[in-house]
């Protein structure tokens, strides 16, 4: 109950930031993805059942806010996390670099995926200006991600002192 | 990683839902029972991040602009401050007034009736060009009304919950207005290109149309109104094929200026569709 309720917190922090009016001059593809890096540090830290529907119903979440096809990130999002456990099942992401690498390839996919379902619904063409986009996006996002779970990492554990894990 | 069962049960579980869900989605604009709820818990968050927001602009615009005009004013510093701040929230009703002025002008060139909003939140992905508006339903707002400010069109509303809105911007390609060059009224389909950028398609190959032509809406759509300013042409194109020419259009309204937009109250068509009228024709 304290993992979802943290997730919570700090997933409604991360969206209310992340569609905030206050950083509207900061063009869309300089601005981190937090929802992605939540997700991220979620995984190994979270319980895996509590993580996994966590990610999917933030996707949802998203989903609303965005006018994306109602589904479409929650399952990006899914498959990130399962992404990002696999991966940490072999591979300890816990170094700058690792983390860093995750970041980049789990936005990468999360994003071209996006682009090409626009583009699957006749929306848009994905091209090589939507590839820059996706490119300079990811490396924003993997950018900030060390420091957002540093952050994440000290709020976590001063959460945990305070109400406990269980 | 799922190691148990129980923990690949979930995932598959979760991807069978997802994928209901998607597909039941993509054919209607309407929210559900989950939307509702979800917009019900973060609207108060929108509302104080937009309140925040306001109050951080008014000092920066005010009160630390003019600390370092009166820097020479050391010894009335404390009388200064309480000057300043009373100057600042003046500042920003001024402001308020002169752009809530705009909208009473535009109010009356429209025909039909309106109704002013404030942008409340911006698309959380950042892949879809989309604003969120501290109105829905309840005001009488429904999917597919136009949105504008006294500079021009901003976009048209998408989905509608009770208490807020999402708009489509005319840069996000899935919004297309059908247009017309107010000089030579050549109509064209706008969609949204790049960010801050439409493109102006289906141009007669022998239009005229020069860079700084203004573009309007044509009010054919059955969505915009007749002759709203949409943007400026920024420069002319052959299309892919080689048929049609393209324009790229640099929209008259700026997208990160805009704090409240009037919601025209015109539903697709230009009339109400009565229950039961599809079923008659």
């Amino acid at each position: 109950m304290t993992q979802i309720l943290f997730l919570s917190i700090t997933g409604l922090i991360a969206l209310t930031v992340q569609s905030s009016t206050i950083f509207k001059i900061i063009p869309n593809e300089i601005k981190p993805d937090l929802a992605l890096i939540l997700i991220a540090w979620s995984t190994g830290r979270i319980k895996f059942s509590i993580g996994v529907c966590f990610s999917f119903c933030y996707g949802l979440c998203l989903d609303m806010m965005s006018g994306a096809p109602l589904g479409l990130i929650g399952l990006l999002y899914l498959f990130t996390y399962v992404f990002f456990g696999y991966i940490d099942s072999f591979l300890e992401v816990t170094g700058v670099g690792r983390i860093y690498f995750t970041i980049f390839l789990a936005c990468v996919f999360v994003y071209t995926a996006l682009h090409i379902s626009r583009g699957l619904l006749g929306e848009m063409n994905f091209g090589v200006s939507q590839l820059y986009w996706v490119l300079i996006k990811s490396i924003s996002t993997a950018t900030f991600s060390w420091l957002i779970f540093k952050l994440l990492d000290r709020s976590w554990s001063e959460y945990s002192r305070i109400v406990g894990t269980t | 990683m799922p190691r148990s069962a129980r923990e690949i049960g979930l995932v598959l579980l979760l991807i069978g839902l997802g994928l209901i869900i998607l597909f039941s989605s993509l054919s209607k604009n309407e929210t559900g029972f989950f939307s509702e709820t979800f917009n019900k818990i973060v609207e108060p968050l929108y509302s104080s991040t937009f309140f925040i927001n306001n109050k951080i602009k008014g000092l920066f615009h005010s009160y630390l602009f003019l600390v370092g005009l009166n820097k020479e004013n050391q010894l009335l510093k404390e009388e200064n401050s309480r000057l300043r701040m009373e100057n600042a929230t003046l500042l920003e009703k001024a402001n308020e007034n002169e752009r809530l002025r705009k909208f009473v002008g535009l109010k009356t060139i429209l025909d039909h009736p309106s109704l002013l909003a404030q942008v409340i939140g911006m698309d959380a992905s950042g892949v879809y060009r989309t604003v969120i508006i501290n109105r829905g339903l309840d005001d009488g707002i429904s999917p597919n009304m136009p949105v504008v400010v006294a500079e021009g069109v901003i976009g048209k509303t998408l989905v509608v919950s009770e208490g807020m809105s999402q708009v489509g911007l005319i840069t996000d390609p899935s919004v297309s207005i059908d247009s017309r060059i107010d000089r030579t009224r050549d109509r064209g389909v706008l969609v949204g290109y790049s960010s801050n950028a439409c493109v102006l398609k289906y141009l007669n190959r022998k239009a005229s149309v020069i860079k700084g032509d203004r573009v309007i809406t044509s009010g054919l759509d059955g969505i915009f109104p007749k002759g709203l300013l949409v943007g400026i042409v920024e420069s002319i194109q052959l299309g892919p094929q080689g048929l049609f020419l393209e324009a790229i259009v640099q929209p008259s309204a700026n997208f990160y200026e805009m704090e409240e937009v009037l919601v025209v109250l015109v539903k697709q068509g230009g009339f109400h569709i009565e229950p039961g009228l599809d079923a008659k024709k």
